[in-house]
């Protein structure tokens, strides 16, 4: 009973003593004189006053060249926004989708921005910002519909889709699981049509597509959240931390003031 | 002393229980996958192929599973990438085992395998070059790996292509092209696979679908590559000629041009080659196809795809010097998150596509995938 006692005592000195010792450290890391983490990406864009941005251009409306031969679109507009933040110019490299992640890695630039959407796989390799657009699938109705809130609504309605687009894959998942009727149109601009003219009840299609439709026709809307998630991120080497950070409030910042909105009514 | 014996025993209790539950965790059976009895593909057309992506697919069931499907698509042909880094990895060292895999599940349903052989191990390229980087110092050790592959698989692979897309400086190790070298290396790659089986097929090229014209930093024409391969006496050491026909914005029947890539692209090699004295020789489509991304602009609409795929395969088999076409690609084992994923039929969850179940229709007989769907 003795000897129980006072290994209990030791054990109970040994967790004490570890508390000390890990607090300690704790103390000693906060109050040591901060140092900035080194970012040798923002400091050069800093000191060259030109931030490097990876695009390829050929995914309209994000970025594509125009008739007159301007590099144009969403994320071009966005990358100037975030030079203007930053204090410096924008220099954007044309590269084929093939080769952006490669451009990063040799530090040909210092950022993708490019409609680029978020791959789990990569993040041990790069750092992605916040998402600023899903182009995910949507669940689209008539702007009167009121008894559709989600894909779980779609029982016994009738349904339109793009023929064999992601939206027709996802409405054949849930036709495993609940019976409607299903409509499949050659774009998702007529089955969106088809939807504003009544003769079906829901659409299912890419984000994209469903602003574009929606900024001349005011007779549907998104309904619920998105039935698949598609976001797009920017990328930046895990290195530069300062850079990631700078991006990351900049994009909360432009998503809560209405900015990330406006471009999306702009180009969409 | 009660008390003790009594810890002793819950002592040696709580020892046997444990070794019990490690003997019977490290007994659990391995999933078993039953190979089953050999399969046939049915089909009404006999060139239909795809390319599959089994390289970096580890679990055997998705292996099987594809090429289940494969088959049950109607598809008679698979491309597949045999990497010589993988399988080699030390000089005279092979590792057939993933490769064993693949194949044995492909002849069991009953599927002709194409196998593309590339990817330089590291022991046989200098330090800081890319596995697509050999020189001509190193063209012996690729003709052993193509013996030793040719002997192992012979009776189960009569199809080998010799590198993939030389005509690409990227796929050249971003070096400037060069067709004499390339033929030098299929020289070499001929006569090492006909050693090892003499039935076999070398195929020659796997040639991309490019305009870029001569001194281009990226890449030359697969038109001009292909001459100048001729001129530099490729004729003898390839049986067929592999290219990649791609279709991008154009339907399947849009008429083919030197400046323009399109499928029918397919047409103006085969003249070559029979302006070469080689019309004989047949043509293999290795990789080809359409993308529907909603917004890539070499993209077209899904329905296209459909349409366009569909209709490449009819022209594949009404050309009598095409051996067959292989469709890119039919899987991959996880998404690659861009606008390859629009390149697929099944996705990597093995949903098929609505395109997928389109061109198993027509495999089996459906005529009406003809019409394009009513405005």
């Amino acid at each position: 009973m003795r000897d129980r006692m006072i290994h209990r005592r030791w054990s109970l000195a040994l967790v004490l003593v570890l508390g000390v010792l890990t607090l300690s450290a704790g103390l000693w890391v906060m109050l040591t004189p901060g140092e900035l983490p080194k970012d040798e990406t923002w400091e050069r864009i800093q000191r060259d006053g030109v931030m490097r941005v990876a695009v390829d251009a050929s995914y309209p409306p994000f970025e594509y060249i125009d008739v007159a031969g301007n590099l144009v679109g969403y994320d071009i507009d966005l990358a100037h926004e975030l030079g203007r933040r930053f204090g410096v110019d924008v220099e954007f490299v044309i590269i084929s989708f093939d080769g952006l992640y490669d451009a990063l890695r040799v530090e040909r630039v210092d950022l993708i921005l490019s409609a680029l959407p978020f791959d789990l796989r990569l993040t041990e390799d790069v750092a992605y910002s916040p998402s600023y657009f899903n182009a995910g699938q949507m669940l689209v109705v008539r702007e009167s519909e009121g008894s559709i809130s989600s894909a779980e609504d779609l029982q016994g309605r009738r349904v339109g889709v793009e023929w064999g687009s992601m939206g027709d894959v996802e409405s054949r998942q849930l036709l495993r699981r609940m019976e409607f009727e299903l409509y499949q149109y050659p774009t998702p601009a007529e089955a969106l049509s088809v939807l504003a003219g009544g003769d079906i009840d829901a659409v299912i299609a890419d984000a994209v597509s469903v602003h574009q439709f929606h900024r001349e026709h005011d007779r549907i809307k998104i309904a619920g959240p998105p039935v698949t998630d598609d976001p797009y991120v920017i990328a930046t080497l895990l290195s530069s931390s300062v850079l990631q950070a700078q991006l990351n409030e900049a994009i909360l910042e432009l998503s809560a003031n209405g900015f990330l909105d406006q471009l999306r009514v702009q180009w969409f | 002393m009660a008390t003790r014996k009594r810890e002793l025993a819950g002592y040696l209790l709580r020892v046997l229980v444990a070794v019990a539950v490690l003997a019977v965790a490290g007994a659990l059976p391995k999933p078993i996958i039953m190979m089953g009895p050999p399969r046939a593909v049915e089909s009404v057309n006999a060139k239909m192929g795809v390319h599959t992506r089994l390289t970096d697919e580890v679990e055997e069931w998705k292996i099987q599973r594809t090429l289940q499907l494969v088959r049950e698509m109607g598809a008679s042909w698979i491309v597949e990438y045999f990497p010589w880094g993988y399988i080699e990895p030390t000089k005279g060292q092979f590792d057939w085992q993933h490769a064993d895999m693949v194949v044995d599940h492909a002849v069991n349903q009953g599927l002709k395998v194409v196998a593309r052989l590339d990817f330089v191990p590291e022991w046989a390229r200098p330090k800081d070059t890319t596995f697509r980087y050999l020189d001509e110092e190193h063209y012996e050790d690729y003709g052993d790996f193509v013996h030793a592959f040719v002997e192992h698989f012979e009776g189960r692979i009569d199809y080998f292509i010799i590198w993939n897309e030389p005509n690409l400086s990227f796929e050249w190790g971003y070096r400037a092209v060069d067709p004499e070298a390339y033929t030098e290396l299929l020289k070499v790659a001929y006569r090492r696979a006909k050693e090892a089986n003499p039935d076999c097929y070398v195929l020659g090229g796997g040639l991309a679908p490019t305009v870029a014209r001569e001194g281009n930093e990226w890449g030359l024409s697969d038109l001009i590559f292909l001459q100048r391969m001729y001129d530099a006496g490729a004729k003898e050491y390839f049986d067929i000629l592999s290219i990649h026909a791609y279709g991008y914005v154009y339907p399947a029947d849009d008429p083919p041009a030197d400046n323009k890539i399109n499928f029918a692209r397919a047409q103006l090699l085969r003249e070559l080659m029979v302006r070469n004295g080689d019309g004989d020789k047949r043509i293999m489509i290795t990789e080809g196809g359409w993308n529907d991304h909603p917004r890539w602009t070499k993209g077209v609409r899904p329905y296209q795809r459909i349409l366009y795929t569909i209709q490449a395969y009819e022209r594949a088999k009404e050309w009598e010097w095409c051996e067959a076409f292989a469709v890119w690609s039919f899987r991959t084992p996880v998404p690659e998150k861009n606008f390859r994923d629009y390149y697929t039929l099944v996705t990597s969850a093995f949903i098929v596509k609505p395109i997928y179940l389109e061109i198993q229709n027509y495999a089996r007989g459906a005529t009406d995938w003809l019409v394009e769907p009513v405005r």
